[in-house]
């Protein structure tokens, strides 16, 4: 399996997959300018690695700080897709990281998860700090 | 308040900015490398807006929201090959104050005549939907199929709907027989730290 790793920059997340605990994280902002061409890539990358029988178990972790609207729906894109290949028995689940001390960072958590089928959609806090 | 631009004047400039409580002005070229700057000079600065993560955050959400609305739409400058192609840059005008416990935010640019009812549309519907109803707008807009692509605009204004305190102002003025000048401001509650 190829091995996907984007460093972060101002307006764009760091992307790491870690092979060991089978989790994809996302963490940083996410503002470019294109949003669609920064994240088509890892697109790709997703859909290859859940069409491949060898592996059955993905965890993503999102745990942003500033991103744009366009960010917004090319996540929600990304969630419908897992939705989907977790109806046909990947074993998938997303980690959404709030912070505490944001009053609206658990409601966007939760407008993401309203419009999730089946996918295990988990929001957690932050730790602070980090 | 008009004045001529030269040395003299730029002090009472500064004055009359300072009394209308304007915590940065930007005119000109807007472009993506700048509005990393505006929120990474934010972020350094945060201390001194004294308000709080919340409050923060729904600012940099909505002056990201602007910015980069006015570079989907402005009419950009003339093509110049020594630009990078990728740098949609716009003329244009943003702007951050505070009046007693609420910011707010205008961005200004030229726009094509082709833009103004789409724009039009979708603000004036926006001002019409209580907070609730924006919401729930916005989670339907939010799952739409993903094929449309192409309506970036569309949820970025609802974005900032979300997080500001009244209704979305805005305004046209006719330039000339191509263009016309948007004016879009938001206002947002600020909340002490």
């Amino acid at each position: 399996m190829k091995t996907l790793f984007i460093r972060g920059t101002d307006d764009t997340p760091e992307i790491n997959f870690d092979q060991t605990s089978s989790s994809l994280f996302i963490r940083g902002s996410s503002f470019p300018e294109n949003t669609y061409n920064f994240y088509e890539p890892i697109f790709s990358w997703l859909k290859d690695f859940l069409d491949n029988p060898e592996f059955s178990d993905l965890g993503l972790h999102l745990d942003l700080n500033y991103y744009n609207s366009s960010s917004s729906k090319v996540f929600m894109n990304l969630f419908h897709l897992l939705d989907g290949y977790f109806k046909s028995g990947k074993r998938l689940a997303v980690n959404w990281y709030y912070d505490p001390d944001d009053e609206d960072s658990l409601g966007e958590g939760e407008d993401f998860r309203f419009g999730l089928e089946v996918l295990p959609f988990n929001l957690l806090p932050k730790i602070q700090g980090s | 308040m008009l004045m001529e631009i030269v040395p003299a004047n730029i002090s009472k400039l500064q004055k009359f900015l300072d009394s209308q409580n304007i915590i940065f002005l930007f005119t000109g070229p807007l472009s993506q490398n700048l509005l990393k700057d505006i929120v990474k000079n934010l972020q350094i600065g945060k201390n001194i807006l004294n308000t709080d993560r919340s409050t923060f955050r729904r600012l940099i959400t909505v002056i990201i929201e602007l910015t980069q609305n006015m570079m989907y739409y402005a009419v950009k400058f003339p093509q110049n090959e020594k630009l990078d192609c990728n740098m949609a840059m716009g003329n244009g005008l943003l702007l951050l104050g505070r009046k007693n416990d609420t910011f707010f935010i205008t961005c200004s640019n030229k726009i094509h005549h082709s833009q103004v009812s789409r724009i039009k549309n979708k603000l004036s519907y926006l001002q019409r939907l209580t907070p609730v109803e924006i919401k729930k707008y916005y989670i339907e807009q939010l799952n739409r199929s993903p094929q449309d692509i192409n309506e970036i605009g569309g949820l970025g204004f609802i974005e900032m709907a979300k997080r500001t305190c009244k209704p979305i102002q805005f305004e046209f003025h006719p330039i000339d027989d191509d263009n016309q000048f948007l004016s879009i401001t938001g206002h947002i509650k600020g909340g002490l730290k």
